[in-house]
């Protein structure tokens, strides 16, 4: 392991703070150079990653940094300090809170350190600072990346004393997250455990997640309608946002601004960080590995449900399905679909981002005609119901990621079941995915566009129900996929450019005939209708159903 | 017993009971237990018997027990660090920082030891040279088959040259020269003056290998001698039979009958004539 890691290297000069504490330098540093020799190894053996893990950190910090350019640009606007510090520290806290939840609790929630590093003589004092000096090095790269650019508009803007604000901002605000998160996660710990525990945190990380993936989207749309008028009123409630404690904290500093409220605020920025911290070491850190241990305890046992809601489903594997190969392979798709954490963490702000898209795209023409009810009144009978078709998009390229499963390896049952036609896995999949996930979505946006168009959009929609599941079969031939739930996730949102931009052309093609040809004439409309189901239905049965002399799959 | 009592034991638990939550059952309900230097410790039970949450004490993974367990004379709750330097470990489940080679596995381990590097990377090489593994030591662990990563296991359990070994499953993946050749270190290890607890369910080899064996069922010990010692006591002829007779197990004919039963059925209606039976698997 090579040790010429920066951290170290900076870590070096700080020897003389750990004499006296009861962590051990040297266990330190080593197992430090450790954690970011396995980081390194996850990026290079899976290539070029994106967010979501460790491994592509670079490719994160890029796209952070370009955020930071987008919040920089802020900056040239005249505000008052107060409010560009706030929207800075509110971006920052929104971004590291998220990386804390969806990257680091690999390292916070590890119950593998335990195992190998507990077992050897190294003090837990010393395990948790490195895990802490883990979290928070990348904290800081974070930081930086997220504000570079804000700092050099903002130091030529209110000179110097900036960069220093910007110093202590860094510790305190790191400090900050890394203490909450970790208490955080420290409550479900203690509240949960097993299987329960880790759904939980499941759930958590996907709301997050999602709210990234959307917001992602809309920034760039909210501060069209933003009025640039501000005026600073400090309320009762202002006091419990921590953007504005670090905000007064600049005030105080930069400005020499001393109003009682800023310096409280200021004061509170320092504070909480620090209370937090005692918190941490004094209660929660002692107590951290047993908590963990929880993770590996189930308690409870699983007694499957015989529900009205599994009812309806075999219900409807029954009506889909004549075979029952393929109705075995719908079930053993949804299980995995609804089970495994890590591949619905792929799945679902991807699917989140489905709702949202059509909604982004009709949003200018709420904008435009004078007031919402104007604009509603122009909705109905319009056309504005293929923008359905972008939910389409996202929902179809999102099948892409069936072919992924957290216990890969696992699939050695295709090749040891006897199975003659492994088409019928598919078959079975897309089926579990339509129903799963695309189903609900269609319905959901056929009852929003239908109250936003009208009843003149029903066969519009109805056509595009039936495409839905036409380009999804065609997405399956489009390019040649894994088996399901045979491929390694490595990191997240690994999907194939490739098909999305083929699914957007297409879907394009489609939207714009429909848009020429169609309207909203019922006749033409319904012909189409019988057409693409007949299409459809040949599809599947050339996919699926006939015999093929060599296997393509 | 009477004749090693002059002895210093090098582990000793007094009173030792453990429950991973308030609500849950205990899982250890009171093991008094000491185990002198140089003995080979066959420490054998069924399935949630609390055998690995022992080891896990004794390791230092678990804090939350009660009683106290004390080795080299210290107790383990006070000095909770320094005893580790000389005990080994080999976990019944391989984990491991898999995306390192072997060879940096070992320095690793060997620096939280505090060895000297340039002796960890002698032992490395020689150690992966004698069982057989040469040409892996560079590779990735996950590149290794299942014997392979418990060879290395093995290796960086012994690497600091410790005075206790915890062995739990430690011989599973091996080849069969390998079992050999293993079984017969630890022999030569424990007359050396190391003392080994060796957990696991291959009774043969606990049978073979071991000077005492202790059995414990439900979280109590029920059973702690040599094997001579526990054969008169309870008239079995091999480990397998007292184990089956200690853990209070004597349906294995009855219940393998079921199962046979069982697979051969055609369809569900023929089971109700075996429903009384398999009743008994409880």
């Amino acid at each position: 392991m090579k040790k010429d890691f920066l951290l170290i290297k900076l870590l070096m000069k700080f020897k003389g703070v750990f004499k006296n504490a009861s962590v051990n330098f040297d266990d330190l540093v080593t197992i430090l150079s450790l954690k970011l020799t396995l980081d390194n190894r996850k990026a290079s053996a899976m290539g070029a990653g994106k967010k979501q893990k460790l491994t592509g950190m670079k490719a994160n910090l890029l796209m952070q940094g370009f955020f930071g350019f987008f919040i920089g640009m802020i900056m040239f606007v005249p505000f008052d300090l107060f409010y560009k510090i706030s929207i800075i520290t509110a971006m920052d806290l929104f971004f590291m809170v998220l990386f804390m939840i969806s990257d680091f609790s690999s390292v916070l929630l590890d119950t593998r350190d335990k195992d190998i590093i507990l077992t050897k003589p190294v003090g837990l004092e010393t395990m948790n600072a490195s895990r802490l000096i883990h979290v928070i090095y990348y904290m800081i790269s974070l930081f930086l990346a997220l504000n570079v650019i804000s700092i050099v508009i903002l130091t030529i803007q209110f000179g110097p004393m900036i960069v220093l604000g910007f110093a202590i901002m860094l510790v305190l605000l790191s400090l900050f997250i890394v203490f909450v998160t970790t208490i955080l996660y420290s409550i479900l710990l203690e509240r949960f455990s097993g299987e329960k525990l880790k759904d939980i945190i499941n759930v958590f990380q996907i709301a997050l997640s999602v709210i990234t993936m959307i917001s992602y989207q809309l920034v760039g749309r909210i501060f069209e309608f933003v009025n640039f008028e501000l005026v600073i009123h400090i309320k009762w409630w202002t006091y419990l946002l921590p953007p504005a404690w670090y905000a007064s904290m600049f005030k105080v500093l930069v400005e020499g601004d001393f109003t009682r409220a800023y310096l409280i605020m200021a004061a509170l920025s320092i504070v909480v960080p620090v209370a937090a911290g005692s918190a941490l070491i004094k209660w929660i850190l002692p107590r951290y590995e047993s908590y963990l241990s929880k993770l590996q305890i189930e308690d409870g046992v699983f007694v499957p449900k015989n529900s009205l809601k599994e009812k309806f489903k075999t219900f409807i594997y029954n009506l889909i399905a004549s075979d029952h190969k393929e109705r075995a392979f719908i079930k053993f798709a949804d299980a995995n679909l609804s089970r495994d954490r890590k591949l619905k963490l792929m799945i679902l702000p991807n699917q989140a981002l489905g709702y949202v898209f059509p909604l982004i795209m009709i949003l200018p023409f709420l904008g435009r005609s004078g007031g919402i009810e104007g604009a509603l009144a122009g909705m109905n009978g319009s056309l504005m119901y293929l923008n359905a078709y972008w939910a389409l998009v996202m929902f179809i390229s999102n099948f892409e990621f069936l072919q992924y499963s957290e216990k890969f390896e696992a699939s050695f049952i295709y090749d040891s079941f006897p199975i003659e036609d492994k088409r019928v896995i598919f078959s079975g999949a897309i089926k579990a995915y339509y129903i799963k996930y695309m189903l609900p979505g269609m319905l959901l946006i056929n009852v929003f566009f239908l109250i936003l168009c009208g009843w003149t959009s029903l066969v519009g929609l109805l056509i595009i129900d039936v495409m839905s599941f036409f380009m999804l079969l065609l997405r399956y031939k489009m390019t040649a996929l894994e088996l399901p739930f045979s491929k390694e996730i490595s990191s997240a949102g690994n999907k194939n450019p490739a098909p999305v931009f083929g699914l957007m052309g297409l879907c394009a093609l489609i939207a714009g005939a429909q848009f020429l040809f169609v309207k909203n004439n019922i006749l033409i409309g319904l012909l189409v209708l019988v057409v693409m189901i007949i299409m459809t239905q040949l599809a599947y049965v050339t996919f699926f159903k006939r015999p093929v002399k060599c296997d393509s799959n | 017993m009477d004749a090693v009592i002059k002895m210093d034991a090098v582990i000793k638990m007094t009173n030792l009971k453990m429950r991973y939550s308030e609500k849950a059952d205990y899982v250890l309900k009171g093991i008094d237990l000491e185990i002198m230097p140089g003995q080979i410790i066959g420490y054998i039970g069924p399935n949630g018997a609390g055998k690995s949450t022992t080891v896990k004490i004794m390791l230092g993974m678990i804090q939350s027990y009660e009683g106290d367990v004390e080795i080299f004379g210290e107790n383990i709750k006070q000095n909770a660090v320094l005893y580790k330097q000389r005990i080994g470990y080999v976990p019944e489940v391989a984990v491991i920082y898999d995306s390192l080679s072997g060879y940096e596995y070992l320095i690793f381990i060997g620096e939280l030891y505090k060895l000297d590097l340039d002796l960890v990377v002698y032992k490395a090489k020689k150690m992966f040279e004698l069982f057989g593994i040469k040409e892996a030591l560079y590779n990735r662990i996950s590149s290794y088959s299942k014997g392979m990563k418990q060879k290395l296991l093995i290796i960086s359990s012994l690497i600091h040259d410790p005075d206790i070994l915890f062995f739990d499953e430690p011989i599973s993946g091996l080849d069969a020269n390998s079992v050999m050749v293993f079984k017969e270190m630890i022999k030569l290890l424990s007359e050396q003056g190391k003392t080994i607890f060796y957990s696991s369910h291959i009774m043969e080899v606990v049978e073979k290998i071991s000077d005492r064996i202790i059995v414990l069922n439900g979280g109590v010990i029920v059973a702690d001698g040599n094997f001579e010692m526990l054969k008169e006591k309870s008239k079995e002829g091999s480990l397998q039979d007292i184990f089956n007779q200690l853990t209070g197990f004597n349906e294995h004919e009855v219940i393998a009958k079921s199962l046979v039963d069982t697979i051969n059925l055609d369809a569900v209606h023929e089971r109700d004539a075996l429903e009384p039976m398999t009743q008994q698997e409880v």
